[in-house]
């Protein structure tokens, strides 16, 4: 049994009193400390996917499991400690806070947690350090490039420790080679062992990922075999 | 990094959004401040005077006769048929007023008088007793000092045309006019008023006397009454309102326009800081999206609006009250026509603090909740 596993999953939206099929039947598996490409056109459902693998968008129909729990069993306030806890995001256009320096945006989810002041800052620094952006910590976003932007959103991600890391487009808004040193940042991750879901539309991040699952008009088209590494 | 570490960020960032948040604070704050400080000086001010002056009450015969009146004796005319209290009256009124602590004791006669081929009501006093029963009279002119001066009440000298320094014909005989009372809306307004025994000789009645007032603080006034009323069977005993009881319901007509005015400022102060914290959670939106999607429960997201909030109206709340407190110290004495400037109230201040948290909260709670319910895929627009 993966670590996460859709079982069934379908999502309908209303829109201008239409009913809109974002998602068909989805069935999943995921094992743990894979790196899956989720990859599709515009509006195939793949966004979609993603908020319901983050656990931010209960699916109309289906079930979800990860690590054996029913996701959206769970309450708001309970989905929101599970998030917390189990997934780190790496959002599109990355969503750094622009008035936080790098080191404050990757706090920002420890700013819930017990943990004091001072090993927020030794975990933040250590997440920056990992992504090697560790002289750069008290730069304001606009003060840093758009791929160590991306390093800072993925520190984010994962000063928390979370087993899964989520990101959707992280180098949409990248050059070709900033690109490939963020993708191979999260290989590196993935190789430490954090399972690892990116969405994308572009077939060269493909070129680090283990398996890519291919989908169009809110259906899995295409699984993919898992690649050795 | 704690959650208000993130609404201090914020203020920072919306530093102008978030003063004008607090100007529009301050202005409510103060308003209320110098309203309420004024009113408060005001009210003060007449309990003061009236634990000072004392409260009046009107010792006078039982009568059925109504023609003229002053202090609730009803006078038909200049022959009158009202029995008089006695000398001895008198001297039982003020054993009983000193045992009461009465501050003055003022007896009078009341009368008709002719003044040419008008009619006018005489009032016979002992001028250093009445003076001292009735403290907040203002005089243009001068009192009386002697057998052949009258003093006039403001309309008595208009009808009458006298005015200090002129002279006045009563019952034939002459009198200086040596002041005028500043209009009081009272019954003072219309009489003439004359050294008591020469009033008695004018009316015909030695000895005589029609009322006796009697000054006495305001906490015994019950039991000063009960009294002179079980040793005086035959007259009326009863409280007279007093210039500075009217004075007391103006002042509480005041209070409830405050109170009024301060409902509305509060109900302004409270749309205010709704708009600016819709609109600031407006502009938050991916902001808020980020904090759900990571973690942060909806109590987390209200407690940074809310605190955002709070502390914009403590900071509003103490620049008003220090704006409302000099406001009032600098104008505040003028305004309420009070002699001593109204100081700053810590009472006051700290109800100043409270009532704009009180504001900042429930203007709050509606952007709070909303920013709290923001679904997080929407934020991020995900969807």
């Amino acid at each position: 049994m993966g670590l996460i596993e859709l079982y069934d999953i379908s999502k309908l939206y209303q829109s201008d009193g239409t009913e809109v099929r974002a998602l068909t039947d989805v069935e999943l598996s995921i094992d743990e400390g894979e790196l899956v490409a989720i990859m599709g056109p515009s509006g195939s459902g793949k966004s979609t996917l993603l908020t319901i693998l983050g656990a931010m968008n209960p699916p109309t129909t289906g079930q979800m499991l990860i690590d054996d729990i029913d996701v959206y069993r769970l309450s708001v306030e309970q989905r929101a400690d599970f998030r917390h806890e189990y997934l780190g995001f790496v959002f599109q256009q990355l969503q750094l806070i622009p008035y936080l320096t790098a080191i404050e945006n990757v706090m920002l989810p420890l700013a819930i947690s017990k943990h004091s002041n001072k090993e927020q800052q030794l975990m933040a620094t250590a997440a920056l350090e990992r992504v090697g952006l560790g002289d750069k910590m008290k730069r304001l976003p606009s003060q840093l490039s758009g791929g160590e932007q991306g390093r800072v959103a993925i520190a984010r991600a994962i000063v928390n420790h979370p087993p899964i890391i989520l990101a959707d487009e992280p180098t949409g808004s990248l050059d070709t080679h900033t690109g490939e040193e963020v993708m191979q940042i999260f290989k590196d991750l993935n190789e430490e062992g954090l399972t690892i879901l990116i969405v994308t539309h572009n077939p060269e991040n493909t070129r680090y990922t283990q398996r890519t699952i291919n989908i169009r008009d809110g259906r899995i088209v295409r699984k993919g075999a898992t690649k050795c590494a | 990094m704690r959650l208000t570490d993130i609404s201090f960020n914020d203020l920072r960032r919306r530093k102008s959004k978030m003063a004008l948040l607090v100007v529009g604070l301050v202005i409510g704050v103060s308003t209320i401040v110098s309203l309420v400080s004024i009113t408060q000086a005001m009210q003060a001010d007449v309990r003061e005077k009236l634990d000072r002056f004392g409260s009046n009450v009107v010792v006078a015969p039982k009568s059925d006769a109504i023609t003229l009146s002053y202090g609730g004796v009803s006078v038909a005319s200049a022959s009158v048929n009202i029995k008089d209290l006695k000398a001895d009256d008198l001297t039982r009124i003020e054993a009983v007023g000193a045992k009461y602590g009465a501050t003055s004791i003022a007896p009078k006669l009341v009368g008709g008088v002719r003044v040419g081929d008008a009619k006018a009501l005489l009032v016979g006093v002992d001028l250093p007793a009445e003076l001292r029963a009735n403290r907040w009279w203002e005089i243009t002119g001068r009192e009386p000092k002697g057998p052949g001066e009258v003093m006039l009440g403001a309309l008595a000298s208009r009808k009458f045309s006298a005015m200090p320094g002129g002279k006045l014909t009563l019952s034939g005989l002459e009198f200086a006019v040596t002041g005028v009372l500043r209009e009081m809306g009272s019954q003072e307004d219309s009489v003439i008023f004359a050294d008591l025994a020469r009033a008695q000789q004018i009316l015909g009645k030695p000895s005589a006397l029609t009322i006796v007032e009697v000054s006495a603080p305001s906490s015994r006034l019950d039991s000063l009454i009960g009294e002179l009323t079980s040793v005086l069977p035959d007259a009326n005993v009863t409280a007279l309102s007093s210039a500075m009881e009217s004075r007391q319901q103006r002042v509480g007509q005041l209070t409830s326009f405050a109170l009024a005015v301060s409902i509305v400022v509060l109900v302004v102060g409270v749309v205010t800081v709704l708009t600016t914290m819709m609109s600031a959670v407006s502009e938050r939106r991916r902001e808020i999206g980020i904090f759900r999607a990571t973690g942060f429960r909806k109590t987390h997201v209200a407690i940074i609006i809310l605190f955002e909030a709070f502390v914009v109206s403590v900071i509003g709340g103490i620049a008003g009250w220090l704006l409302g407190s000099l406001f009032t110290l600098a104008l505040g004495a003028r305004l309420a026509q009070i002699s001593t400037a109204i100081g700053p109230s810590p009472v006051l201040g700290a109800t100043a603090i409270v009532v704009s948290v009180l504001i900042g909260m429930a203007g709050a709670a509606y952007p709070a909740l909303r920013a709290a319910n923001l679904d997080p895929a929407d934020a991020l627009r995900f969807t």
